[in-house]
C-alpha cells in the first residue's frame, strides 16, 4: 500500500514541486472555507516533516512548524466536519480546515497518520494506517459508507459474468429444462394446424370426400391427435417444471451457504454496519430474487423470444398481408401500455409506501400496547390508524379507478386488430379463398403473440431488480475479511499471559478511544477494570478477544501474537459472560451446553449450581428441557445471566472475561455468584467489567481507565490510599448506597 | 452561580431521612439554565467561538435542539466535554455582533446547501443519483434508499441527506419549478 503515499506525494507536488518522498508526511483536501459559513473552497492541507501547511487552491494561506504542534483532531460538525491543531506552547485549538463529510474519511486518515509522525518521529505507519480510503478506481468517488462497490460504475458486463457464472453448475437442468421448452412450444404451435385439419377435412369436408369407416377413423385420429397434442403439452410442462425447481433450489441454496459463510467470516465491526433484518434480507429475499430470474425469467426470456420468432415466422409463411394486419397495430399497443404502467407506477409506489406504513404504525402500537393502555391513549392510536387508513383507502380508490377506466380501453386496443382481422378473413372466406380452418389456425396464432410481447415488456423492470438484488449480494461477498486468521492453526494451549503493548484503537477514524495502553497480565490474575462509560473498557475486551484488531500496538497472549492465532483457536479459551445475554432459541440444556456439546448431565449441572441457576430451573416445570428463546418461555434478566454463566463454568476456559457480568443481578444473587466466580477465576486469568465496585472486591488488581488511557493500577486499598479517581468512583458509589439504605 | 443539580436535592448534611417531601413542579425539580446578554458574553479566539458564563471563559459547542424545527430557538451550549452550559432560548435576544457569531458558528456547524433546482435524478440499483442547483453551484450526490433518505422536516420542508452523510436541503418543495418538483413528486 505505498502507492498510496506516493499518490498523495504526487498531489503534494503539484502545489509544491520541491517537495520530496523524505520531506513528505501527509496530504488531505478539504472542501469548504474553514470560516465563511456557506462558502465551498478547494483547500490542500500538507504536511512535511517541518511545517504543516494549508493551500487554498494553488495559494499558500497558513503555515506553522510542527515542533510547535502537539497533535491534530478531527471533530465533527452536521454535515461537515473539521481539523484543528493543539498549539504545544499554550495549548489552544487552532481551527485550520473544514469539509464537507465526502471527504471525512480521508481527512481522518491522514490526520492519523500526521499524528503517528508526531508521535514517533518517522513515517514507517503500520499498514492499517496506510490504505487508501475505499474509493471507486474509476470514477474516484469515494464509496458509500460501509460499501465497497461503486454504485454507480459498477460494470453490468461484470455483474452478468459473474451472474453466468452462479448458473454455470446448474446448466445441465437449464439446458434440459429449454430443450423441453422448445419440445412444449412445438407443440403448441402445432395444435392450431391439426385443428385446422380437423376443420377443414372433417367438419366442413371442403374436399368432398365420402363419409366413410375410413373418414370417421381418420377424424377419430385427428380427436385422439388434438388430445395427444395437449396431454403432451402437460407432461412436457411437469418436467420442465421438475428441471427448473431443481436448478432453482441447487442454486439458492449454494447462493445461500456462500453469503451466509461470507457473513460469518466478518468481524463484528463489518457485521455491525448492517442491521440483522438487512443481513436477512440479503441471506434471503437477494438470493430468492437472483434465483428467480436466472431459474425462471431468463428461460422465459429465451422461451418467449423463440415463441415470438416461430408464430411470427409462421404468420407471415402462411399470408404476410394477415400478418401485417394484426402486428401492425401492436407498437401502438405496446406504447399504450407502457404509458399506463409509468401512469400505475406512481400510484402503486405510493400505495406500497403507504401501506408499509400503515404496517409500521401497527407493529408500533401493538409493541408498545402497555404503554398505550397506561396512559390511556387508545382513543388517539384509534385515530391514528383509522386516518392511515384512510390515506391508504384514497390512494387504492384511485387506483383502482384509473385501473377500472384504463384496462378495458388497453383490452380494446389490443382486440382491435381482430375485427379488421375478421373483415379481411371474412371477405377472403366470401371470396372462396380461405377456409374455416385456416381462419381458425391464423386467430389462434394472432393470440399466440401477444404472450410473448407482455413478457417482454416486463423484463426490463425484473431485470432491475435482479441487478440490485445481485449488487446488494456481491457487495458483501467481496468484502475483505478485515480480521484475518493468524498461520497457526494447531491447538496451542493458552496459559494465561495476557501482554497489552502500547495499544492504540477507533471503531472509525475520526475518534481513537483507547490510546497507548499498556498493560500485563500474569496467568490467575483477577483484573478489575474500572471507569466511567465511555472510557473504553468493553472496547478492550474486545480487542483481547480479537473482535476487532489494534490500530497500533499488539497484544499477545503467552509471548504470541494474537494476529498469528487462529481466531477459532483463540476463542475456544476464552469465556465471555457479558452483559446483554443472548439465549438462543432451543432448551435450556442446549444453551447451557453450547460451547461443549458432549458434557455430562453432572458437569451440566455442577455448572449450574455454580452459577446459581441450578435452583431456578428446577423449578421450572420443564426443567433443563425447558424451551427458551423467541417463542418459548421467558427467563427474567437475571435467570438469563446465570444460565451465560453456567454456559461459561461449563467452557472451563483459561481466560475469564466478565463485562458487567452480574450487573442484572439482585444483591443476594450477586453474593452467591461472587462465590462461583471466585472459585472459577483461581487458576485462570480473569478480566472483569463491573460498575458496582464491590464486585471487584476479589481482584488481584484494579485497573482504572480514563480518557482512553490507563491512568491508575493497584490493589483496592493501594488506590484508596492514594485518593485519585477510584478513590472518587468509590465514594460516590458508597453515598448512592447510602441513599438507597 | 448556586445552580441546582439534579443529583444533590434534597438529603441533609448527615445523609439520612428526608423531610416529607411536599409536592414540587417538575421546574422546581430540574433547572434549566437560560444563557441571555445579562449572564453570558460570548466572544471569538483562535477563530473559535467562547463563552463566559459565570466565571469561567471556554470554548463553546453549539447544537440546535429542534433542528427541523428551530433554526434559531433553543439552541444548546456545550462544553469540551460535551456537557451543557446552558440553552439560548432565541439568538435574537442577543444583539449585534454577538448574535452574528453565535449566526455564524450554528451556520459552520450546519452545513446543508439550499437545492434550488433539481437538475437530474436518476434510480439504478437501490441508489439515486442527484444532480442540483444550488446557490454554491452545481453539486451532485448519491442517495442510498431514497425514499429513506429524504427526512420530512414540517410540511413542506424536506432535508436529504446523501450516502456520505452530507445534509442538502429544499426549504420548500411548493416553491420549487414545476419540472423540478415533478422529479421529486415520487418520494414525497
Amino acid at each position: 500500500m505505498k502507492e498510496y503515499q506516493t499518490r498523495l506525494l504526487v498531489a503534494a507536488q503539484k502545489l509544491d514541486p520541491t517537495l520530496t518522498d523524505a520531506d513528505f508526511v501527509g496530504l488531505f483536501v478539504a472542501e469548504l472555507d474553514p470560516l465563511e459559513p456557506n462558502k465551498r473552497a478547494r483547500m490542500t492541507v500538507i504536511a512535511t516533516r517541518q511545517e504543516l501547511r494549508v493551500y487554498r487552491e494553488k495559494e499558500l494561506e497558513l503555515t506553522e512548524k510542527l515542533e510547535n504542534i502537539e497533535k491534530l483532531q478531527v471533530f465533527n460538525g452536521v454535515g461537515c466536519v473539521f481539523a484543528e491543531y493543539i498549539r504545544k506552547s499554550d495549548g489552544e485549538h487552532i481551527l485550520f480546515a473544514r469539509s464537507d463529510n465526502r471527504r471525512q474519511a480521508s481527512m481522518a486518515q491522514s490526520v492519523k497518520r500526521i499524528n503517528y509522525f508526531l508521535r514517533y518521529g518517522n513515517t514507517n505507519f503500520p499498514s492499517g494506517m496506510l490504505t487508501a480510503v475505499a474509493q471507486c478506481p474509476k470514477c474516484g468517488k469515494p464509496f458509500p459508507r460501509g460499501t465497497h462497490t461503486c454504485p454507480r460504475c459498477a460494470s453490468k458486463t461484470k455483474a452478468l459474468r459473474r451472474l453466468m457464472g452462479l448458473a454455470k453448475r446448474e446448466w445441465k437442468w437449464i439446458a434440459l429444462s429449454l430443450l423441453f421448452f422448445f419440445l412444449g412450444t412445438g407443440v403448441s404451435v402445432l395444435t392450431p394446424y391439426i385443428n385446422r385439419v380437423m376443420v377443414d377435412d372433417y367438419i366442413q369436408n371442403t374436399s368432398g370426400a365420402v363419409v366413410d369407416n375410413g373418414f370417421l377413423l381418420g377424424f377419430f385420429a385427428v380427436v385422439l391427435s388434438l388430445l395427444g397434442a395437449n396431454i403432451l403439452r402437460r407432461v412436457i410442462a411437469i418436467f420442465r417444471g421438475y428441471f427448473l425447481t431443481t436448478a432453482g433450489n441447487n442454486l439458492i441454496v449454494r447462493l445461500r451457504d456462500m453469503v451466509f459463510e461470507k457473513i460469518q467470516q466478518l468481524s463484528i465491526a463489518k457485521i455491525s454496519l448492517r442491521t440483522s433484518g438487512e443481513l436477512m434480507k440479503r441471506v434471503n429475499g437477494d438470493t430468492r430474487e437472483i434465483k428467480t430470474f436466472l431459474i425462471n425469467r431468463m428461460p422465459d426470456l429465451l422461451a418467449q423470444l423463440l415463441m415470438l420468432l416461430t408464430v411470427g415466422g409462421l404468420m407471415f409463411f402462411y399470408d404476410w398481408r394477415m400478418a401485417l394486419l394484426i402486428l401492425l397495430p401492436m407498437p401502438v399497443v405496446v406504447l399504450a401500455f407502457r404509458l399506463f404502467w409509468r401512469l400505475m407506477r406512481g400510484l402503486f409506489n405510493r400505495s406500497w409506501q403507504m401501506n408499509s406504513q400503515s404496517n409500521a404504525i401497527l407493529h408500533d402500537i401493538f409493541s408498545g400496547i402497555r404503554v398505550v393502555k397506561s396512559y390511556g391513549m387508545e382513543k388517539r392510536e384509534e385515530d391514528r390508524y383509522v386516518d392511515m387508513a384512510g390515506q391508504e383507502r384514497d390512494v387504492h380508490l384511485r387506483l383502482e379507478r384509473i385501473w377500472a377506466l384504463l384496462m378495458p380501453m388497453l383490452h380494446f386496443l389490443m382486440g382491435i386488430g381482430e375485427y379488421v382481422l375478421l373483415y379481411y378473413v371474412g371477405s377472403r372466406m366470401l371470396e372462396g379463398t380461405m377456409t374455416a380452418g385456416e381462419m381458425s389456425q391464423f386467430s389462434s396464432y394472432a393470440g399466440m403473440i401477444f404472450g410473448p410481447l407482455m413478457a417482454l415488456m416486463n423484463f426490463p423492470r425484473q431485470f432491475m431488480h435482479m441487478m440490485t438484488s445481485l449488487t446488494r449480494v456481491y457487495e458483501i461477498m467481496d468484502e475483505t475479511v478485515d480480521v484475518e486468521n493468524g498461520k497457526q492453526e494447531a491447538l496451542f494451549k493458552i496459559e494465561g499471559n495476557i501482554d497489552i503493548n502500547h495499544v492504540s484503537f477507533g471503531y472509525d477514524d475520526a475518534r481513537e478511544v483507547l490510546r497507548d495502553v499498556d498493560l500485563h497480565i500474569r496467568p490467575g490474575e483477577f483484573i478489575g477494570l474500572v471507569g466511567k462509560s465511555g472510557v473504553g473498557k468493553s472496547t478492550l475486551i474486545n480487542l483481547i478477544m480479537r473482535m476487532y484488531d489494534v490500530d497500533e500496538g499488539s497484544i499477545c497472549i503467552d509471548g504470541v501474537d494474537i494476529r498469528e492465532l487462529s481466531q477459532e483457536n483463540l476463542r475456544s479459551q476464552m469465556g465471555v459472560v457479558l452483559q446483554e445475554n443472548f439465549l438462543f432459541t432451543g432448551s435450556i440444556w442446549q444453551n447451557l451446553t453450547y460451547a461443549k456439546p458432549n458434557a455430562t448431565r453432572e458437569e451440566v449441572i455442577r455448572a449450574a449450581k455454580a452459577a446459581g441457576a441450578h435452583e431456578f430451573i428446577i423449578r421450572l416445570p420443564d426443567g433443563y428441557n425447558t424451551y427458551v428463546g423467541e417463542r418459548g418461555h421467558t427467563l427474567s434478566g437475571g435467570e438469563r445471566q446465570r444460565i451465560s454463566i453456567a454456559r461459561a463454568l461449563l467452557h472451563d476456559p483459561k481466560i475469564l472475561i466478565l463485562d458487567e457480568a452480574t450487573a442484572s443481578l439482585d444483591t443476594e444473587t450477586e453474593k452467591l455468584i461472587q462465590d462461583a466466580l471466585a472459585a472459577l477465576s483461581s487458576g485462570r486469568t480473569t478480566i472483569a467489567i463491573a460498575h458496582r465496585l464491590s464486585t471487584l472486591r476479589n481482584a488481584t488488581r484494579l485497573v482504572v481507565l480514563d480518557k482512553g488511557g490507563v491512568a491508575e493500577v493497584g490493589t483496592h486499598d493501594e488506590l484508596m490510599e492514594k485518593q485519585g479517581i477510584y478513590y472518587g468512583l468509590v465514594m460516590a458509589q458508597r453515598e448512592m448506597t447510602k441513599m438507597e439504605e | 452561580m448556586g445552580q441546582m443539580r439534579f443529583g444533590d436535592r434534597g438529603h441533609r448534611p448527615d445523609g439520612h431521612g428526608r423531610p416529607p417531601e411536599q409536592h414540587r413542579s417538575l421546574a422546581e425539580i430540574s433547572v434549566t439554565v437560560w444563557l441571555t446578554p445579562e449572564n453570558t458574553e460570548f466572544f471569538i479566539k483562535n477563530n473559535f467561538l467562547y463563552i463566559k458564563y459565570g466565571e469561567k471563559e471556554q470554548r463553546a459547542f453549539l447544537c440546535r435542539q429542534f433542528p427541523f424545527e428551530l433554526q434559531w430557538e433553543f439552541i444548546s451550549v456545550l462544553d469540551e466535554e460535551q456537557q451543557e452550559i446552558g440553552i439560548i432560548r432565541n439568538v435574537e435576544l442577543f444583539e449585534g455582533p454577538m448574535r452574528q457569531m453565535i449566526v455564524d458558528e450554528l451556520n459552520r456547524r450546519y452545513y446543508s446547501p439550499v437545492i434550488e433546482r433539481i437538475i437530474s435524478v436518476k434510480e439504478r440499483y437501490g441508489f439515486s443519483y442527484w444532480k442540483v442547483q444550488t446557490a454554491e453551484g452545481e453539486v451532485s450526490f448519491t442517495l442510498h434508499d431514497t425514499y429513506r433518505s429524504m427526512v420530512r422536516a414540517g410540511e413542506t420542508r424536506v432535508i436529504l441527506v446523501d450516502v456520505n452523510g452530507n445534509r442538502f436541503e429544499i426549504p420548500d418543495t411548493g416553491a420549487l419549478d414545476r419540472k423540478s418538483y415533478k422529479k421529486i413528486e415520487l418520494y414525497l
